[in-house]
């Protein structure tokens, strides 16, 4: 078996490990707040799907800098698997986030500046994949030079909570958990992180397959046009 | 074209910052309406968390099946070649 191989295989077996785990420390080990609720067990969920929102944003800016500037064709292949996993992980943050609101803040949306920032991330996310697939013949470098906007929203998206006064929870959140909630967080945190990194190289391995069948199509072409 | 792009990238902090001042003193606090109670807390974390997972598996699934889809097409490319071009 390949080493490769074998660091795959080991980080499903560690994934499939903390999905046994996370669900046991957030539903029976953390405890449940008075002033929280029970509501706030989507936290544990939540903040770890927009962890690897911006990790998949992070990723697919590296992987595009690669491309536009050093003309590296896995820069290409890895910001595309990145963009879609940003997408993934933005629809989750989307969707976990409004039904948290709706029971702390009485709306599933409001236009509140880390919601609108989170948004907007989203959006041109899902321009770089659009871009991708229809952008024609320039549509690689269309996507890179997105990405690295995106990217560039990741930091504002941290720090709007402590720039404008916004209702949503801020960044001391996490520092100022309940040491019995702690471990739930953190090995949700882990979960989350190792789950991206196994989809991400299972994207990856699509991307990489999907571009040396293209290249061997246009050598087939060319073979039977002689 | 990416001088001027990095450009604009590096001004983003400046017009955050010229922005999170101007908005310091617009303020208003935000009360949380009435249906907040109404709904069920359970009900919304067990659908908070299955949608993730069937987000996630979803996923396997679509990568799963266009990865079979490049088989397919790989298969066509042999036959092809094998076929001396297929036409």
């Amino acid at each position: 078996m390949a080493r490769r191989d074998l660091t795959f295989y080991l980080l499903c077996l560690l994934a499939a490990a903390l999905v046994s785990l996370a669900p046991y420390l957030v539903f029976l080990v953390a405890p449940v707040l008075p002033e929280l609720g029970f509501i706030q067990k989507i936290f544990f969920f939540h903040v770890p799907c927009a962890w690897a929102m911006f990790l998949g944003a992070f990723v697919c800016a590296a992987g595009s800098l690669a491309y536009l500037f050093r003309g590296r064709r896995w820069g290409d292949e890895l910001a595309v698997a990145a963009a879609e996993l940003t997408v993934l992980f933005g629809v989750l943050v989307l969707t976990t986030g409004p039904l948290w609101a709706r029971k702390a803040w009485g709306h599933y949306w409001v236009w509140d500046v880390r919601l609108t920032t989170v948004f907007i991330l989203f959006l041109v996310f899902v321009a770089v994949l659009l871009a991708r697939r229809y952008g024609g013949a320039a549509s690689r470098r269309i996507a890179a030079g997105l990405a690295l906007f995106g990217a560039a929203d990741v930091p504002l998206v941290y720090i709007s909570v402590k720039l404008w006064r916004t209702i949503h929870p801020k960044t001391t959140v996490v520092s100022s958990l309940h040491p019995d909630m702690r471990p739930a967080f953190f090995v949700s945190l882990a979960l989350f992180t190792v789950l991206f990194v196994v989809l991400l190289l299972i994207r990856l391995n699509l991307e990489r397959a999907r571009s040396r069948l293209e290249d061997l199509a246009v050598a087939v072409a060319e073979k039977t046009n002689g | 074209m990416l001088a001027r792009t990095v450009t604009l990238l590096l001004m983003l902090p400046l017009v955050v910052a010229s922005r999170a001042a101007l908005a310091a003193d617009d303020y208003v606090p935000y009360n949380a309406g009435a249906g907040a109670e109404q709904v069920s807390a359970p009900l919304f974390v067990v659908i908070a968390y299955s949608v993730i997972w069937i987000a996630l598996v979803g996923f396997v699934v679509s990568v799963w099946r266009r990865q079979r889809q490049l088989e397919r097409e790989l298969e066509i490319l042999r036959q092809q070649l094998e076929g001396g071009g297929g036409r």
